[in-house]
C-alpha cells in the first residue's frame, strides 16, 4: 500500500502536511450466490493526489493509484518544483505549458494499446443491460477490494501515468490556480473517467449474465 | 498483615477490570467503548494499538486498526503519519500540502 511505504511516508511526514478528503462514498457490491455463499467487493476506487501551496492552491496533480516508487518520485518532483519556484501562479502555468509542449513534441502520453484495451473493456461494461452485470464487471476490471477471508485483498490495475500526466499538463497550463475541491470534477470525470457516486448494493445472482462473467 | 489485605484487594480490583486491549476482543458494544477510549488517548495509544494490530485474533486486529484510523486518519496505519481531514485545517502553515482525494473514508476499512 502506497501510504504505508516507508520512503513515501517519511517524505510526506518530513516535508508536507497530509490531508485526505472523501469525494464520494465507496461503492460496495454484495452478490448473493445462494446456499449462504456471497461475493463482496468494492468497485472503482480511483484516487487523486494534489500538491498544494500552503494557501491550498494546487500546483500539480497525480491522478490514479500508482506504485510506491512512482508516487515517491511524483512527490519528490513536486517538492523540488515548489522549493525552486515557490509555485507562483506564473511558475505553475509555465511548468505545465513546457511539459505539455515536450510531451506533444515526443508523442508521449497518447493511449498505449493496453490503455486502449482497458478503455474498450470499460465501454463494453457500460453498455451492459443490467446494473448487477455492470457492477460485477467493474469489480473484475478495476481496482478492487475482495473480501475472501479475514483480510481484504486489493487488486490494482496499472494506471496510465503518461496519459494522465498529459491530461494534467493540458488542464493546468491554462487554468488559474484552484483548490483540490475545484479540480475534483475535472480530475475524476474527465481524466479518470469515474463517476463521483457510491453506496452499497446487494444483488441476487439469479440471472445468467453476471454468472457468465464469473465463469469467464 | 495490615499491609497485606489492602494489597490483595488492590490486586483483585486490578484483575477484575480488563484492559482496553482485552476489551477489543469482547462484544461489539464493549469493543466500541474501548475504541473510543483509545481515540481519546490520541497518539500516545498508538504503540499499544500497533501491537494489538498484529494480534493472532482477526477481530482484535480489525478493531485495533479501526482505533488507529480514528487517531491517525488512516485505517490500520503503522508508519506514524497523521492526516488532517480538510484542506482548511492545513492551510496557512509553512509547509506545502498533500491532498488525497478518495472514495470512502481513509480511516475506515473498505476505503
Amino acid at each position: 500500500m502506497t501510504f504505508s511505504d516507508k520512503r513515501v511516508v517519511d517524505l510526506i511526514r518530513e516535508r508536507l502536511i497530509p490531508v485526505w478528503e472523501s469525494v464520494a462514498p465507496v461503492s460496495i457490491a454484495t452478490f448473493d450466490l445462494g446456499d449462504g455463499r456471497t461475493v463482496k467487493g468494492t468497485m472503482g476506487g480511483e484516487i487523486a493526489i494534489y500538491f498544494c501551496r500552503p494557501d491550498g492552491k494546487v500546483f500539480d496533480i497525480l491522478p490514479a493509484l500508482h506504485s510506491p516508487h512512482v508516487t515517491y518520485w511524483a512527490i519528490k518532483n513536486a517538492l523540488d518544483f515548489y522549493e525552486k519556484t515557490g509555485a507562483t501562479d506564473a511558475a505553475i502555468s509555465r511548468f505545465h505549458s513546457e511539459r505539455l509542449a515536450e510531451m506533444v513534441a515526443s508523442g508521449a502520453g497518447l493511449p498505449s494499446p493496453e490503455a486502449q484495451r482497458s478503455i474498450t473493456r470499460r465501454r463494453a461494461k457500460e453498455a451492459s443491460a443490467d446494473k448487477a452485470t455492470r457492477d460485477l464487471g467493474e469489480m473484475v476490471h478495476s481496482k478492487t477490494g475482495i473480501v475472501s477471508g479475514a483480510e481484504p485483498i486489493t487488486v490494482v490495475e496499472p494506471g496510465g501515468l503518461e496519459l494522465h500526466k498529459r491530461a494534467v499538463h493540458t488542464a493546468m497550463s491554462s487554468a488559474a490556480p484552484r483548490s483540490p475541491q475545484e479540480w475534483k470534477e475535472h480530475v475524476f470525470l474527465q481524466i479518470l473517467q469515474e463517476e463521483l457516486t457510491g453506496g452499497e448494493f446487494e444483488y441476487r445472482v439469479d440471472t445468467l449474465a453476471p454468472i457468465s462473467i464469473i465463469e469467464d | 498483615m495490615k499491609r497485606t489485605v489492602p494489597l490483595v484487594l488492590l490486586l483483585a480490583l486490578g484483575c477484575s477490570r480488563p484492559t482496553a486491549i482485552d476489551r477489543l476482543a469482547a462484544d461489539e458494544a464493549t469493543a466500541r467503548e474501548a475504541i473510543a477510549e483509545f481515540a481519546n488517548r490520541g497518539e500516545a495509544a498508538l504503540p499499544e494499538l500497533r501491537t494489538a494490530a498484529a494480534s493472532e485474533d482477526p477481530l482484535v486486529r480489525r478493531r485495533a486498526k479501526t482505533a488507529i484510523g480514528r487517531i491517525t486518519g488512516q485505517w490500520g496505519s503503522d508508519r506514524g503519519l497523521v492526516w488532517k481531514r480538510s484542506v482548511e485545517e492545513a492551510t496557512g502553515q509553512a509547509k506545502p500540502i498533500l491532498v488525497l482525494h478518495l472514495f470512502g473514508k481513509f480511516d475506515e476499512e473498505f476505503c
